[in-house]
């Protein structure tokens, strides 16, 4: 049954503020959930004051900031800083967003979590396992039984088919977002998942389509996208997962 | 997949029975009581009475299964109630006749 209380032991409680300054003009507040499975404790939201002016302009420099000057234990994924790899994907002020292209230098209050509705292995590091089974379950890879002598071609109007498509960095930002895969993601396959799909289905080089189409199918794989939208409203990099969605349901329908 | 398609076709089809009936409905004040009943009580005004009233419960019967498959995860539980969603809705139905029948 979907669950409309949070159990006791999820509720998030108030925790410590940690102050660096002493009175600025150029002040951030910063609130960020904390959660340590070893203490056996409830999570916990720690409030930092901070002065802006002593780091960068995107939200990654403020957690970079408190780990480095203040609080060595919070934890968090990061490694490109600039919106390639989707490591720093989390809940910031109520969306979610990788955190390295996030510009807070019009912010006073940021909230930060970790992404919706997923297991959190420590601070706003989520549990990303079935994310990724999910996307194994979807055979990303080239199928052909074509064996060219050098290498697969492909022509300029094939190739900017995939445009839109092969941007997706994995970050789960959108899939996370989705109320569907709140409530199904055992099942539901997800925006981020579907779109890595469709880029297969309907790349020129890849003689797999019936296959892939077949194994999507499913009235809990596919079907269980309601066109919430959420996913395309929150993708970092301004994709569409709900429009390749809706394309593999149009093919469903043709074939 | 069917049930997917069927939904889609289901509400397609009702579009120009929803906008009739809103007209309908809409202009209502302006006929008699006795003009209203002879309308329902027509061979016409039964099948259109009936024509809507089965797609809507359709569209309503498939919709409501998605809702449920969406927030019940015990499976048997999940398929019990869909069972009761579609007696209620064809118990509906055939009431539905029974009333405009009997006008």
């Amino acid at each position: 049954m979907a669950k409309f209380t949070l159990p006791v032991n999820s509720i998030v409680k108030k925790g410590k503020t940690f102050s660096d300054i002493n009175k600025s003009e150029n002040m951030l507040t910063v609130e960020i959930y904390r959660y340590n499975p070893d203490n056996k404790s409830n999570p916990y939201t720690d409030t930092y004051l901070l002065n802006k002016d002593n780091f960068g302009p995107m939200a990654l420099d403020v957690l970079i900031y408190i780990k480095s000057k203040i609080d060595s234990s919070l934890t968090f994924r990061r490694s490109c800083r600039e919106g390639i790899c989707g490591s720093c994907s989390m809940n910031i002020n109520g969306t979610n967003n990788l955190a390295c292209i996030t510009d807070i230098s019009n912010e006073s209050k940021l909230k930060f979590y970790p992404l919706p509705h997923m297991p959190v292995i420590k601070d706003l590091v989520p549990d990303l396992n079935n994310f990724y089974a999910q996307y194994k379950s979807i055979k990303p890879w080239l199928i052909t039984d074509k064996k060219p002598e050098r290498e697969h071609f492909q022509s300029q109007e094939d190739r900017s088919k995939l445009d839109g498509l092969f941007e997706c960095v994995l970050c789960a930002c959108c899939s996370t977002s989705c109320p569907s895969y709140w409530w199904n993601s055992d099942k539901y396959l997800g925006p981020a998942t579907l779109m890595h799909a469709y880029k297969w289905i309907i790349d020129s080089r890849d003689t797999a389509k019936e296959e892939r189409l077949s194994n999507l199918a499913d009235k809990f794989k596919l079907y269980r996208c309601h066109t919430i939208m959420n996913c395309t409203k929150t993708c970092p990099k301004n994709l569409n997962p709900a429009r390749a969605i809706s394309e593999i349901k149009k093919m469903l329908v043709k074939a | 997949m069917e049930h997917w398609k069927l939904q889609r076709i289901s509400a397609l089809i009702m579009i120009p029975v929803v906008i009739f009936s809103l007209f309908y409905i809409v202009n209502i004040t302006s006929i008699s009581y006795l003009q209203l009943i002879d309308d329902l009580s027509s061979i016409s005004g039964f099948l259109i009475s009936v024509f809507f009233i089965s797609f809507i419960l359709f569209h309503s019967s498939l919709g409501l299964e998605v809702i449920i498959e969406d927030y019940i995860h015990n499976e048997n539980l999940q398929k019990n109630i869909i069972s009761l969603s579609k007696l209620l809705h064809i118990i509906s139905f055939f009431l539905t006749i029974l009333i405009l029948a009997s006008i």
